[in-house]
């Protein structure tokens, strides 16, 4: 019996092989460059030539005197990227959930989901424009309505919140999409029930819609945690310039300069490592606590 | 390409901060400079030169003429993606290889050949695994590394003895700095692959019908400068009664502030000699804020954009192109882009690139790295004839530069299916001063000192372009404005001549305790430029900046630095 679904499965155990041989290959292999995160790396010495210098790099990148500067930079901006990220894709869905007529519902749903193929190497030119204090279309509504013209880029005080809402503008309506496709898996039933016993479009929202879509807000929240070391480095290093340092530099963008423009390979894997590290203990810890309170498992 | 190459030559010439590898930096630039002239043809250089050819040149080496049985070298190169080649040819059988094959016996062997991006990585993986090919490309970096390994060969006495005319003549007029980074320990380790950094000099360039409409005068002095930057801002030039225009542009991370320092005898973030003969920091010093007072002067009358915080070369260049710009600097060649762009939108413009204005009586110099391009060319330990390469090197020179003959050009260089050919030579050097060269030629045949046939293939491109140029099609505005009467090139010429430059002294790859600390030096120096000149900070800031930058490893910095440039004196 055993055996004879064995024989059946193995086509389809053969097809995996590939993907797997891709991610052992690129992402496996690749790992062992984290021995580089405790070495004096020399490119021309190679990995396994260099000299091991043990926990050095971790106390070369804390002895640097902005280093607390810009894990607080990370952190805040991450954070508030993961609360606004999950907080209004969900409000949007919810909205576009009551939209009556199917055309305007995907109407809007493509729309806002277009940013998303953007890359910020090229939004970013055009951020730069619309958000200009002088001749920037934003700064002219501002102004229209009697307001006076920000310099959302070159402000140390709104660069951070430039940085999330641009961002949000950019992706909300990929995540949009993903909450979306989680009503459609609620029972009609349940709200044929629910108004028979006299339950309003809020009542209905808040007992059927929300918990409907709980597993899936769940999940998206859970693996957005691993981000909170994450602020995006495309995008800000497309947007930062020597003016925003001190509110805009991040961890990215110091390992950036740090390896590549000045070839400190060791010092920048060790951050690197260290932010794999704070993200792997978060996924676990959301993981056990959306399992223990939510009872619900990802794997 | 052009475009490409251009915003980089810019920004490596003026980003460049001392503690990075400046060779590596300018590294694509030359060579994209170089792909967009073979496209416009190009071949030779020096007016004395417009009578030899390949084979009275050769003669003079005391190499031996031919090498019988061949000799074979193996080597590794990089390409750039415009790279083809010729039906039937590859990378070991081309006009090149061939030609070097049947008349002086040596086979080029190429072992692998990628793009440029890749070279870098893949030569240290190459020099990491201790199997190197006869002859590369080395960067500064890997040069002191394979010194250090051993692995390569001292090209001292090869270089006295063999050295062919050609190749002593470009390697001199690339002055003494490359072959001193060449050197280590009183021992030429590898050819300097010389650059074109000084005659991509960041002149200043001038809306010139934006002065004539406002009556202004050209910039001689550096209160010219200020009256017309302050008229391009504040007096609506371009008559739209709005405050939209721009005296002059400046980037985010302030690469073109250079030359403004570099006006007020202010030079920034490179080594120079101070007065007991030991090397200091240029951003430190008294006259850097001097200049930052000027900039921040500029900023609050106006003149700067204020938005200029955000915006780098790319976006400044597209103001320009907007025609909102009134003065910037920038190397010659910024005659093809981004000014053609300006031209193109609205042909009234007129542009012309000025020398540094005088801000007392002692002429602005330029401020310049070490001006190679890449590296050096080194030569495998224990191979038996290091002086083919020399012989590489000057078949290279004599039929890219120094060739009157179309037929060679069309061979060597490019023709009208092929404009990569010249690509194909499997070792290169620069001729630091070929676009300046190709000016003078040029204006020798405009006002009749030279007759249009004694001048090299490349030389006849240009002279046709500024044909068709006064003939009314401004297509080719752009190289009139470089090459043509009162062109940028001969601004350059002007600096070459009487050599205003000031070197950056640092040659070297860069120390380990640069290293170390340059990614933080690098921020702090920027980010309190940025305040000052922008007002978040006052001016007094700038003595804390230099406390801060000597208490943060700028100490020990300069003292490595001066421990090596006793050490290599």
């Amino acid at each position: 019996m055993l055996k004879k679904s064995w024989k059946r499965e193995l086509p389809l155990h053969l097809l995996l092989l590939p993907a797997a041989a891709i991610v052992f290959i690129f992402n496996y292999i690749p790992m062992a460059g984290i021995l580089m995160a405790f070495e004096r790396y020399i490119p021309t010495k190679g990995i396994w030539g260099s000299k091991w210098v043990g926990f050095d790099n971790f106390s070369y990148i804390f002895s640097l005197p902005d280093t607390y500067t810009v894990l607080w930079n990370t952190l805040f901006i991450a954070c508030m990227k993961i609360v606004v990220g999950q907080v209004t894709p969900i409000a949007v869905a919810l909205l576009l959930n009551e939209m009556r007529s199917a055309l305007i519902k995907r109407g809007v749903q493509t729309l806002i989901y277009l940013p998303h193929f953007l890359s910020w190497t090229i939004l970013g030119g055009i951020m730069i424009d619309i958000l200009s204090p002088s001749s920037g279309i934003v700064n002219q509504m501002l102004t229209a309505i009697g307001g006076k013209p920000i310099f959302f880029l070159g402000d140390n005080n709104w660069f951070p919140f430039t940085i999330v809402i641009s961002n949000e503008w950019k992706e909300f309506g990929f995540s949009t999409i993903v909450y979306l496709a989680a009503l459609t898996g609620i029972s009609p039933a349940l709200y044929e029930a629910a108004v028979m016993d006299g339950a309003g479009r809020w009542r209905q929202t808040w007992h059927i819609t929300l918990p409907g879509m709980r597993p899936v807000i769940i999940l998206l929240v859970t693996l957005s945690l691993g981000q909170v070391l994450n602020a995006g480095f495309e995008q800000i290093f497309v947007l930062y310039s020597p003016q925003v340092y001190e509110s805009g530099d991040i961890i990215d963008t110091m390992v950036y300069r740090m390896g590549m423009l000045s070839a400190q390979y060791g010092p920048a894997t060790a951050i690197g490592l260290m932010k794999s590290f704070v993200s792997l203990i978060l996924i676990s810890v959301a993981y056990f606590l959306a399992y223990r309170l939510a009872n619900y498992r990802i794997f | 390409m052009k475009r490409f190459g251009t915003m980089i030559t810019l920004s490596s010439m003026l980003a460049i901060s001392a503690l990075l590898p400046a060779c590596s930096n300018n590294a694509p630039s030359n060579e994209a400079g170089k792909s967009s002239s073979a496209s416009t043809g190009s071949s030779e250089s020096s007016a004395t030169a417009t009578a030899s050819n390949a084979s009275s040149e050769t003669a003079s080496a005391g190499l031996p003429a031919k090498f019988d049985p061949p000799v074979e070298m193996s080597y590794v190169s990089y390409q750039f993606a415009t790279l083809k080649y010729d039906k039937g040819d590859d990378v070991n059988n081309n006009n090149w290889t061939r030609m070097l094959k049947d008349e002086y016996g040596i086979v080029a062997k190429n072992v692998w050949e990628v793009p440029y991006a890749q070279y870098p990585q893949k030569t240290d993986l190459m020099i990491a695994s201790g199997d190197i090919p006869d002859f590369f490309l080395a960067s500064p970096t890997q040069l002191k590394q394979l010194y250090e390994a051993d692995m390569i060969e001292d090209l001292t006495d090869v270089y006295n003895k063999y050295a062919p005319e050609l190749v002593r003549k470009v390697q001199d007029a690339a002055g003494e700095y490359p072959r001193k980074a060449a050197t280590i320990d009183g021992k030429l380790m590898g050819i300097p692959f010389t650059g074109v950094l000084r005659e991509s000099v960041n002149g200043l360039w001038v809306r010139m019908d934006w002065i004539k409409k406002l009556g202004l005068p050209e910039p001689k002095t550096f209160e010219d400068f200020m009256t017309i930057a302050d008229a391009f801002a504040n007096k609506d030039p371009d008559g739209n009664n709005k405050k939209d225009t721009i005296g002059l542009g400046l980037d985010k991370d302030l690469a073109m502030t250079a030359p403004f320092m570099n006006m007020l005898h202010a030079y920034k973030s490179i080594w120079t000699k101070d007065a007991d003969g030991k090397l200091v920091y240029s951003s430190t010093q008294p006259a850097m804020k001097e200049s930052l007072i000027k900039l921040h002067d500029l900023y609050e009358k106006g003149i700067l954009d204020k938005e200029f915080v955000v915006k780098d070369v790319t976006k400044l260049f597209e103001d320009v192109t907007a025609n909102r710009v009134g003065m910037f600097y920038s190397a010659g060649t910024a005659g093809a882009y981004p000014l053609q762009g300006s031209k193109d939108n609205d042909p009234n413009v007129e542009w012309k690139m000025f020398p540094l204005p005088a801000y007392d009586d002692q002429p602005g110099k330029f401020q310049t790295e070490l001006d190679i391009f890449h590296g050096f060319w080194v030569v495998k330990k224990g191979f038996k004839h290091p002086e083919a390469l020399l012989r590489i090197q000057e078949q290279w020179l004599a039929n890219f530069y120094f060739n009157n003959s179309d037929e060679t050009h069309q061979k060597f260089v490019s023709n009208a299916d092929n404009d990569t050919i010249w690509m194909e030579s499997p070792a290169k050097l620069y001729m630091p001063t070929r676009n300046r060269d190709f000016y003078l030629l040029v204006n020798d045949v405009l006002s009749g000192k030279a007759d249009k046939s004694t001048v090299p293939p490349g030389v006849r491109d240009i002279l046709g372009m500024i044909e068709k140029y006064k003939a009314g099609d401004n297509q080719f505005w752009g190289q009139n404005l470089i090459y043509g009467e009162g062109g940028s090139m001969g601004v350059a010429d002007h600096y070459i001549n009487e050599n205003l430059y000031v070197q950056n002294e640092f040659i070297a790859a860069p120390l380990q305790v640069m290293v170390d600390k340059g990614v933080n030096l690098t921020k702090l120096e920027l980010d309190a430029f940025t305040k000052i000149i922008t007002g978040n900070e006052p001016i007094e800031s700038f003595d804390k900046f230099v406390t801060n930058w000597k208490k943060q490893g700028g100490d020990d910095v300069t003292k490595a630095i001066n421990e090596w440039y006793t050490a290599n004196q």
